[in-house]
């Protein structure tokens, strides 16, 4: 048994140790965000234009429909893992797509048609230029690309989440699950192994009661104060 | 090995609520109650309640958020206070009569004590915004110290070796893909 635990906080320590350690280093830039400021560097924004159909953006499944128009815009990244629909069918769209470092913010309204500008009124211009301008498709979708620089792709790497966006997300995401079981199993093999090596317990057994029971009196007091 | 146990409930929290971010599991919020009461409005004419003010006569702690503040032209005060786990949507009269919604996501604490610096108004969240910063300087104290362990043990060398390769690895290429291929 004490092997088998070694082991497992042994194993669960290396493997948070090329993982983890990532967390650890942009969580510190996360809690000092006054040291690295996570704003934009740069906002640009662009219209485009977007003709589909109900089924190329599925009302039922938002991360489906944000890969359609992350595909038909050539953006790159993950759709929001929490992304909405409209509140209404067939009102505008509002996508979250990005990589850490860069987030795109993709308003899609609805379908454009093909419609002729409105005749011109002015009375300055020259009696022979034509009323009516030929047929133009309106832009109906504005993206918004925020690039973060360095501080701003550690955040997001550090708050990168969830199976959509390919083969690198889904790896990223499993990793990310391991890791957090490792912490788990780590915190547990930990307290067990000490249990077991130490002698004289009184001082540890003073210093995990706080490591336990803060947590605890911290969840308890946020959940039962005004 | 006394910093691991320093440290160890705040790591069971941060792998529980890192689990939660990605699976979404943990007990979705209540439903918004909605409470009443009276602050005292200031005396002084061309003065007017501001929202800290009014978030410390109610007894609460928690951020303001800047952009949600509003007033009215019949000068009705809006805005919202964030607390771990809890919002509160104001709307307060220039007389102090204020209306509260109330929304409470217990479970959702966890995710909120993960990497918590504090909480405006609160002393015990700066004493937990302090064990933040212990676990953070711990776990890469830990991990430093951990290499170096391992590094003099012979027993398991060779597995402990392969995982954090491919560890590494995986990591690496996983980010280099994001970056540069998005």
């Amino acid at each position: 048994m004490f092997t088998i635990v070694r082991r497992i906080h042994l194993f669960t320590s290396v493997f948070l140790m090329a993982f983890v350690a990532m967390y650890f280093v942009t969580g510190f830039g996360l809690i000092h965000d006054d040291w690295f400021p996570r704003k934009p560097i740069s906002t640009t924004t662009r219209p485009a234009t977007l003709q589909y159909t109900d089924a190329d953006l599925p009302y039922d499944d938002p991360i489906a429909a944000g890969e359609f128009v992350k595909q038909k815009l050539g953006l790159t990244g993950q759709v929001n893992p929490q992304q909405k629909p409209p509140a209404k069918k067939g009102w505008t769209w509002r996508f979250t797509i990005g990589h850490p470092g860069v987030s795109y913010n993709v308003a899609v309204a609805p379908n454009p048609k093909a419609t002729t500008a409105p005749s011109i009124q002015s009375t300055t211009q020259p009696t022979t230029m034509p009323t009516t301008m030929p047929a133009v498709i309106k832009p109906n979708v504005t993206i918004t690309e925020y690039d973060f620089g360095p501080a701003g792709t550690s955040n997001g790497f550090h708050r990168l989440r969830g199976f959509s966006g390919g083969w690198g997300y889904k790896l990223w995401s499993l990793m990310y699950d391991a890791s957090a079981l490792s912490l788990i199993l780590f915190s547990l093999t930990g307290i067990y192994l000490w249990w077991k090596l130490s002698k004289i317990r009184w001082p540890g057994a003073l210093v995990l009661a706080f490591g336990i029971l803060f947590p605890i009196a911290t969840f308890m007091f946020l959940a039962m104060s005004k | 090995m006394y910093g691991g146990l320093l440290v160890s409930g705040y790591l069971i929290v941060l792998g529980v609520s890192s689990l939660n971010f990605n699976h979404h599991f943990l007990p979705e919020p209540s439903p918004p109650v909605s409470w009443s009461a009276d602050v005292a409005a200031p005396t002084v004419a061309g003065e007017s309640l501001q929202p800290e003010s009014i978030r410390d006569q109610l007894g609460l702690f928690g951020s303001v958020g800047k952009q949600s503040i509003k007033t009215s032209s019949a000068g009705l005060l809006t805005f919202t206070i964030y607390r771990p786990g809890r919002t509160y949507d104001v709307s307060a009269t220039p007389t102090g009569h204020i209306d509260v919604k109330e929304t409470r996501a217990t479970w959702f604490l966890l995710q909120a004590m993960h990497g918590s610096k504090g909480s405006p108004g609160s002393t015990w969240m700066s004493i937990w915004g302090v064990y933040t910063e212990v676990t953070t300087a711990f776990g890469m104290i830990a991990i430093v110290s951990g290499i170096y362990l391992f590094t003099s043990t012979r027993r398991d060398r060779k597995a402990g070796l392969l995982i954090l390769l491919v560890t590494t690895g995986v990591s690496l290429a996983a980010m280099a893909y994001m970056h540069f291929h998005g």
